[in-house]
């Protein structure tokens, strides 16, 4: 079992990095740029005459010069340090014409050449007709509608000739190329700090990333744990009774008021009873305003949690009601199909009272089945719950997780994602020799060669 | 079992008694809480200019002056009055401009020391900086060349520019002072002059400047060490929660009748509420006093509902903001001005003003908004007309000649169909003004898609590129009289980076635009304004929509009003009106 646990546990590292390279490189593909939501934050909107040099200083500052990873494999005519160009608009330009298969070299030609007649032409008083088409062509990337365009110009002969050569740069054939950036790359520059658990400060307001973590992350337990609590315990009480009593009045009752509890959207729920219950409106003023938090630091967690407890039962109950009804369904189904067994039976038949059967004989076996279930439910503690912590203005992971990817703050989803992955891979591995503790049977199945 | 039971029973009870029993704590006489919709990120106005900030900065750090949300005018608020221009005739910034500036004799920082013109020098060093992250001003105090104080008077200094241009005297005296004692400790920026600090090569290897950056650009000056010499101190920020600031004690500016100076409650109590049905119940339950940004359905309700609409205050201060329907004067389909012209007549925006915004909205022509001098208030609105839009799009040569119902034209030797695409965030305006759109356009002959995307991709992917026909979009502005209308309008914006994102050309605009920000007299410039406006609208290169109203509920237990600036309300001028109103009961 020990051997089995190890090995187990040894899995975490190359899963771990498997994840942190899959956030790394969704990252990558998100549109969200961290040095534009830098200038946003600055105050620098789109068009704003310092943009351009605002960006520039952004952009190098996070390092988003460098390559993006150890290794890069593209096809060779593509630029080999695109990430190099400052100029946002010159490097998506590159990029928009070398997915038309146009090398490099002749797109930085035609860029360098371009701006420079249009600069020319647009000197020129004598071609103010034409100033609106000349201008066109710093917006156009496709080389089709370029060629079309640019005979209309004036000079057509000297941007004719600028487009076929651009043309020439096309190419049929290509190889891959391989190349090697060594450790100067964006991502070991994340990974190096993030295995020792240094995260940075946030690019949206500069705070350390891991005491914003922190912060969130104790809200967020706190109601995760609490409701999973209250969700083992009640659906276990009702999802057993039902299951052992199958039939019963209380397993139809119970089982109408879960599944109507289930279909009613939590987000819906939360609304309703913010509306309802906390405000004299209505009449029902019985429990305290969402999210009106007046948290004092100086209180220890304890207190603050005593302080504001008011305002948790809400959000729990909106938590609790869908798990509550699936779990308890799920212990009911358990229950009933161990009771079907030959053991309860014989149980039956020397006269053992009803509730030690249950207790003694049915859970125990239906165990396996519920363990999986609330295992999968620990690493969703660690995630929050986006809607329900906007409803009720809890600022838990995922306010936090929701309010990063907006700004592009990056660095705090890595975080928030590595946590939430060792969490669940820890959790997982966890849970697999919880099984084999619970049912031997499970390593036997590993460990013999059918 | 019974174990269990009782366990069960005991958590549930408990859980119940401790939590369920309590309800909100009452607000205090003197404690304003506000409502507001998200986490200001940080409290600094160089660094993090953004409009959720100055609804907290607004009373901590004050400006040497400011606009009089009145009359739109620039009123002192730390110098003793608005100075006038000086050119310059001779010496090293001979053809340049100055001004003469003076601070209060009264105002004071927290400490009890003044504030000098040395304050004045280092907040302007502290911008231009090249590595702070100031960008957004270094644009404009960049043209600041130098700031000579008087050595007889340490309040009195001069503002010197090495040109002329329309914004010179807003970016004089229109910025937020720091105060240098408790910003730059170290004194690391006094042995550079201003022109010295902006050159990096000069700065280079300076590591105590360098560290001075860094705290500048910081988390501390930032959340937690806030200072400045408005009426407000900053007490304390509990992130995405609340933000507490609290009156100052015999505070230099009480005396001085300018609402910025005023001290109104002892608390002002900032509450980040990003859900509005879960702001609302908070202000019905008197936990919260006031919030902005209600939504038009909520207003109107609110208004209606006689249970609550006498406890509350309703305002709808204008604020210097419009909306419009970006239209892509460079492609072919749009560049003839009467096609751009049929579309405009295709929306009803009066309808839309009333069904959407319940009325609480104005109307406009041009890119100049309704309530500044310089609106050009001769030209009429567009109304609702679709035979107009059938006559126009077949006098600019497009009609249904394949008979599909949808109007086509030769461009370019191609017949094409004037098949549109608007481009919609999501947001539910855009979406239902474009909805209409499309209604309307149909019965022309037009076809319009709808197509939903990222905000973020349609500035990128189709603004940027100019690949598109029709984008709605909000333009902010600030109070300042004289719009800068050069990044929007002129033609040497219309480059991937500049923000003319129309495409729109006109070489007699351009002129007057260059024209104007170099114009001296008041009347001519005025006249300039509304001749742009007049050009503009005959070309019709945009749909400008309406100017909304902020709609603000404030609970009637505070005497407050209503301001045109941003957030739309001075908190500081609000005084308790007695016995408070709308509490639980």
């Amino acid at each position: 079992m020990v051997n089995y646990a190890i090995k187990r546990l040894l899995y975490v590292l190359p899963t771990l990095l498997i994840v942190m390279l899959m956030v790394f490189l969704l990252s990558k593909a998100h549109r969200n740029d961290p040095a534009e939501a830098k200038c946003r934050l600055e105050g620098i909107t789109p068009g704003h005459v310092n943009e351009n040099r605002e960006y520039a200083k952004h952009y190098t500052d996070l390092g988003l010069n460098k390559a993006a990873f150890y290794v890069s494999i593209a096809p060779d005519f593509y630029h080999p340090h695109i990430n190099n160009i400052v100029d946002r608009t010159l490097r998506q330009q590159m990029i928009a014409f070398e997915d038309q298969k146009i090398q490099y070299r002749y797109i930085e030609h035609y860029l360098a050449q371009r701006d420079a007649l249009i600069r020319k032409q647009l000197a020129d008083t004598t071609l103010q007709n034409n100033h609106a088409a000349i201008s066109k062509t710093q917006f156009i990337t496709n080389i089709f509608t370029l060629s079309d365009h640019v005979k209309s110009l004036p000079a057509s002969t000297e941007w004719v000739e600028m487009v076929s050569t651009l043309k020439k740069g096309q190419t049929t054939y290509y190889l891959p190329r391989l190349q090697w950036h060594g450790t100067a790359n964006q991502f070991h520059q994340w990974a190096k700090k993030a295995i020792i658990f240094e995260f940075g400060t946030s690019i949206e307001d500069g705070q350390s990333i891991a005491m914003k973590v922190k912060s969130a992350l104790k809200w967020t337990l706190l109601l995760s744990f609490i409701s999973l609590l209250l969700t083992a315990i009640i659906s276990i009480l009702s999802g057993s009774y039902s299951g052992f009593y199958a039939g019963s009045w209380w397993d139809k009752i119970s089982h109408i008021f879960w599944m109507v509890l289930y279909s009613i959207p939590s987000f819906w729920l939360a609304s309703m009873l913010i509306m309802y219950c906390t405000s004299d409106i209505y009449g029902l003023h019985i429990f305290a305003s969402p999210g009106n938090w007046m948290i004092d630091d100086k209180k220890s967690f304890l207190g603050q949690v005593l302080a504001s407890s008011s305002q948790l039962i809400l959000p729990i109950l909106c938590l609790v009601v869908n798990d509550i009804a699936f779990f308890s369904r799920l212990t009911r189904n358990n229950v009933r199909s161990q009771k079907a067994e030959l053991f309860t039976t014989m149980a039956m038949a020397r006269g053992i009272k009803d509730r030690d059967i249950l207790w003694r004989y049915v859970m125990p076996n239906s165990l396996i089945a519920l363990v999986t279930f609330l295992i999968g439910m620990i690493p969703a503690c660690f995630s929050g719950a986006l809607i329900i912590e906007i409803v009720f203005n809890i600022p838990g992971m995922g306010q936090l997780m929701f309010d990063s990817i907006q700004h592009a703050d990056w660095q705090v989803v890595f975080a928030i994602v590595l946590i939430i992955a060792v969490v669940t891979i820890i959790t997982m591995a966890i849970g697999d020799v919880l099984y084999m503790w619970l049912n031997p049977k499970i390593t036997n199945y590993d460990e013999t060669p059918h | 079992m019974t174990i269990l039971t009782r366990l069960t029973f005991f958590l549930v009870s408990l859980t119940l008694v401790i939590c369920g029993c309590k309800t909100d704590p009452k607000s205090t006489a003197n404690e304003l809480h506000i409502r507001i919709k998200k986490d200001p990120e940080r409290i600094n106005p160089l660094i993090s200019p953004n409009p959720t900030s100055r609804e907290i900065y607004q009373y901590i750090h004050l400006s040497l002056a400011d606009y009089d949300p009145n009359t739109y005018e620039l009123m002192p608020i730390l110098i003793k009055s608005i100075p006038t221009e000086i050119a310059i005739d001779s010496g090293k910034y001979k053809g340049g401009i100055c001004f003469d500036i003076e601070i209060r004799e009264e105002a004071k920082w927290d400490d009890g020391s003044p504030i000098t013109a040395e304050d004045y020098l280092f907040t302007v060093k502290a911008i231009n900086h090249p590595a702070t992250n100031t960008g957004k001003y270094r644009e404009l105090t960049e043209n600041i060349k130098d700031v000579i104080i008087d050595p007889s008077n340490k309040r009195k200094f001069r503002v010197i520019f090495g040109q002329d241009y329309l914004l010179a005297l807003e970016t004089a005296i229109n910025i937020e002072v720091y105060q240098k004692s408790f910003y730059d400790t170290r004194k690391s920026t006094d042995k550079y002059a201003l022109a010295d600090i902006i050159d990096t090569l000069k700065t280079q290897g300076d590591t105590v400047l360098a560290a001075f950056v860094a705290d500048f650009n910081g988390n501390d000056y930032s959340r937690t060490k806030i200072q400045g010499a408005g009426p407000y101190k900053f007490v304390s920020w509990q992130t995405d929660q609340t933000i507490v600031l609290e009156k100052k004690e015999n505070y230099w500016g009480a005396n001085i009748k300018i609402p910025v100076l005023q001290q109104g409650p002892q608390k002002m109590i900032f509450h980040v509420v990003p859900d509005e049905v879960t702001a609302f119940a908070q202000l019905q339950n008197g936990s919260v006093d006031m919030m902005t940004e209600v939504s038009p359905d909520k207003f109107a309700s609110l208004q209606k509902d006689t249970k609550l609409s006498d406890r509350f205050s309703f305002y709808n201060p204008v604020l210097t903001k419009y909306y419009m329907i970006n239209i892509n004067n460079g492609d072919p389909k749009l560049s003839d001005k009467r096609v751009r012209k049929a579309l405009n007549h295709l929306l009803n925006i009066d309808d839309i003003v009333k069904n959407l915004e319940n009325g609480q909205a104005t109307r406009l022509v041009g890119p100049i908004h309704p309530i500044k001098k310089t609106y050009n208030d001769a030209l009429k609105l567009i109304t609702y007309d679709v035979d107009a839009a059938k006559a126009l799009l077949a006098e600019a040569g497009w009609s249904d000649s394949n008979k599909n119902g949808i109007v086509d034209k030769k461009i370019d030797g191609k017949v094409t169909e004037m098949v549109l695409d608007i481009y919609i965030s999501g947001q539910e305006l855009g979406k239902r003004v474009a909805l209409m759109m499309k209604e309307n356009a149909a019965k022309v002959g037009i076809t319009i898609n709808v197509v939903e995307k990222d905000f973020k991709a349609i500035k990128a992917e189709n603004l940027k590129t100019r690949q598109y026909h029709l984008v709605p979009s909000v333009v902010s502005q600030d109070m300042q009289p004289w719009d800068d209308l050069s990044g929007r309008w002129h033609s040497s914006s219309d480059t991937p980076s500049g923000s003319n994102e129309n495409s729109y050309r006109n070489p007699v605009v351009d002129q007057l635009i260059d024209k104007v920000l170099i114009s001296k007299n008041e009347t001519e410039r005025i006249a300039i304004y509304r001749e742009i406006q007049k050009l503009i609208y005959d070309d019709y290169p945009a749909i400008f929509l309406y100017a909304p109203q902020e709609r603000i509920v404030i609970n009637k237990k505070w005497n407050a009003t209503s301001t045109a600036k941003r957030p739309g309300y001075l908190a500081n001028t609000f005084t308790s009106a007695g016995a408070a109103v709308g509490q639980s009961k």
